[in-house]
């Protein structure tokens, strides 16, 4: 078995895992699990192979290959579908960065549809990482947004602000999680470990842009509207009981597409690229527009600017 | 150019290298630890401590770039199939070329007859003093026209009418109609060709595919350019929440 840790010293890796496994079958993790997930009596059904599955940093490449085999196979008994999971990676030299102009958005919600689709979301609920916001004109404050308006847009007064996850520098969500089961890629994308989340949700409350989605029920999407080009750290199909989110979609992006909902805008509202090279319109933009980030003065630092033309 | 702007690249910059990034981050994390115990609760503290140690002596991660090539259960890099790979290139799309007006006949095989421009301009004078679009009582009826106040001249050519006009007199064919519309809107053009108007599918990254993108006129009509008010899709729902609890579940 080759493992992919290479720059670790074996001691330690076992010494953690070790420790991960000891805790895992006596009392430790369940306990503890129990004690902060609300999910735990629902999900008694987890496997054995996926409850001792390891946390996706710890996978050597066949580790990670049967993992993936087997999600494969679930996906297959579970939906009915034929679906493709890679491990997507991320590109040395690229850092990711996604831009908004308020002046052009008219609020009509195509992203947070195309979103719904491509991110193989639960049907019922409608869940997508976008929440659109009907906003007074002349205000900022993201709490009074109203994401329920359904009146032809845009009306006169106001203005269209698309939310989703900020892939923030410094995210309080990777901050708080007990198990670091969600984390900040070199890419600049927070990503979850839709296996190693415990679903204990202290992530959906420390993000102050609202963008994190539990799934307190297993996700129902009918077999033929299953995006089958999925990533395992993007949109598979996430299990009950574990937390999600924007992940730019990285299956998309890390191979040098652009991601779902910037496809979906009618617009042309919204403005996507590598932070890192200095001819990409991303860059244009921030250049060239007065941009601004939502709640700057908590210090997250988002990689998700707003603007509008002057 | 401007200067720039506070936010631009939010801590990072290019002289960085990736694993410097990282590595301030991870620091900056390492001393939050406190900060987590915190969240974790009076009660978890202990067991929430433990795990935060274990993990956090746990090893390094391998540096992505490293395990970049790998693509698990599927061999090296397999191309993927998106929905919309282009080709090479960034395409905008241009008209064929002059507009075609239907007659409102058909043909034997019941298609519409469709004729150029030049077929009834070429004789037909020209009127340079059209005051609008209700002024035009014998052809051209219900065209539907509002772009401030303008006069059809100033972009169609009374000379050629299968052919557009600079305001310097110049023909300019219909493919090439963001030219027209620069003349007026050289903001929006700017904007346009540094990729913060007009909007794009396809590629971020040129190298790994091409990009598609619309002409000014598939989201303005030249003779209304007001972009259309749109009926909202997908209008939200309550989020799930939690199933209703299994009856062999003890109370507290
Ligand atoms: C079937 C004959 C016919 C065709 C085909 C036709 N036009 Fe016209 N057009 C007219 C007539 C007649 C008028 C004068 C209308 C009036 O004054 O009420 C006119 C008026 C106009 C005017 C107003 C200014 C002027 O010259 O009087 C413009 C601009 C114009 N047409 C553009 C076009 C363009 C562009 C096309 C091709 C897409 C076209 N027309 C095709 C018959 C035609
Ligand atoms: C801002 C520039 C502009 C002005 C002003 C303008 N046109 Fe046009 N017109 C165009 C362009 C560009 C097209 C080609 C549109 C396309 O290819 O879809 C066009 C197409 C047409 C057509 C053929 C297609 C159609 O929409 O029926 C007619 C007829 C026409 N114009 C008539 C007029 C008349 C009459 C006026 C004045 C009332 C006028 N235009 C004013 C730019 C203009
Ligand atoms: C000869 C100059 C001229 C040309 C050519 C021209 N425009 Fe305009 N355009 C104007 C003027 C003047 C206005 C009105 C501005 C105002 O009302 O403040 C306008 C307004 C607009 C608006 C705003 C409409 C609104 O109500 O929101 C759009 C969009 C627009 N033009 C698009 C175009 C496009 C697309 C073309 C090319 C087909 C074009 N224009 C060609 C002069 C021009
Ligand atoms: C993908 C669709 C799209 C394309 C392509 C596009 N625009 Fe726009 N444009 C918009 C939208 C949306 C708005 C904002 C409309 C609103 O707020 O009601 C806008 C606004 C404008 C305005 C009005 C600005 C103002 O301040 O009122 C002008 C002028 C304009 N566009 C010109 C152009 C020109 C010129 C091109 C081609 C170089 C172009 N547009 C291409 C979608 C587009």
């Amino acid at each position: 078995m080759s493992d992919t840790n290479s720059d670790s010293t074996p001691d330690q890796g076992t010494s953690r895992r070790t420790a991960m496994k000891a805790m895992g079958l006596t009392l430790g993790a369940a306990a503890f699990a129990k004690a902060i997930a609300p999910l735990t009596q629902w999900t008694a059904d987890l496997s054995l192979d996926e409850f001792l599955q390891k946390h996706y940093k710890e996978l050597s490449n066949d580790e990670l290959a049967n993992v993936i085999e087997r999600l494969e196979a679930e996906t297959k008994e579970e939906y009915g579908a034929e679906v493709e999971i890679n491990d997507y990676r991320p590109e040395p030299g690229v850092q990711f960065g996604y831009a908004l102009n308020l002046s052009i958005c008219i609020g009509c919600r195509k992203c947070a549809e195309a979103c719904h689709k491509e991110n193989n979301h639960d049907r019922a609920s409608q869940e997508s990482y976008i929440r659109v916001l009907e906003m007074d004109k002349g205000s900022t404050n993201l709490e009074n947004g109203n994401a329920n308006y359904k009146h032809p847009v845009p009306k006169s007064d106001k203005y269209y602000m698309p939310v989703q996850c900020q892939q923030c520098d410094y995210p309080p969500c990777v901050d708080v999680c007990p198990v670091e089961a969600t984390w900040k890629e070199n890419d600049g994308i927070v990503v979850v470990d839709y296996n190693w989340c415990i679903g204990c949700r202290y992530c959906e409350a420390a993000c102050p842009y609202h963008a994190r989605r539990f799934n307190w029920t297993k996700p129902q999407v009918p077999k033929d509207q299953i995006n089958p080009n999925q990533g395992y750290l993007s949109n598979r199909i996430r299990p009950q009981g574990a937390m999600e989110k924007c992940t730019f979609c990285l299956h998309r992006t890390r191979q040098g597409q652009m991601p779902a909902c910037l496809e979906a805008c009618p617009t042309g509202a919204r403005v996507f690229g590598n932070l890192l090279d200095p001819n990409s319109t991303i860059r244009w933009v921030l250049e060239n527009k007065r941009v601004f980030v939502l709640k700057e003065d908590l210090g997250t630092k988002p990689r998700f600017y707003y603007f509008f033309d002057e | 150019m401007r200067s720039l702007p506070p936010y631009r690249i939010s801590g990072f910059d290019e002289q960085k290298t990736l694993t410097e990034t990282g590595d301030t981050l991870k620091r900056w994390r390492q001393n939050t630890i406190g900060r987590r115990i915190g969240w974790l609760g009076l009660g978890l503290l202990l067991i929430g401590g433990l795990f935060t140690l274990v993990i956090w002596s746990g090893p390094n991660r391998a540096a992505p770039s490293e395990k970049n090539s790998s693509r698990a259960g599927h061999g090296p890099s397999e191309p993927i199939q998106t929905s919309d790979r282009l080709p090479k290139g960034v395409n905008i799309r241009q008209p064929d070329g002059p507009p075609r007006v239907a007659t409102g006949k058909t043909n034997s095989l019941g298609e519409p007859v469709t004729v150029q421009c030049a077929t009834c301009h070429a004789t037909t004078e020209s009127n340079h003093d059209l005051q609008g679009v209700k002024e035009l009582d014998e052809f051209h009826q219900g065209l539907e026209y509002q772009h401030g106040a303008l006069h059809c001249l100033s972009c169609h050519n009374p000379e050629d009418y299968n052919t557009l006009r600079l305001a310097n007199g110049r023909s300019l064919p219909f493919s090439k109609v963001k030219t027209l519309c620069a003349q007026c809107h050289g903001t929006q053009a700017r904007d346009y060709r540094n990729g913060s108007h007009g909007g794009m599918v396809g590629a971020w990254d040129l190298s790994q595919g091409g990009r598609y993108r619309n002409n000014c006129i598939d989201c303005h009509d030249p003779h209304h350019p007001e972009y259309p008010k749109l009926m909202p899709v997908f209008e939200p729902k309550p989020p799930r929440t939690a199933p209703s609890q299994p009856a062999n579940k003890e109370k507290h």
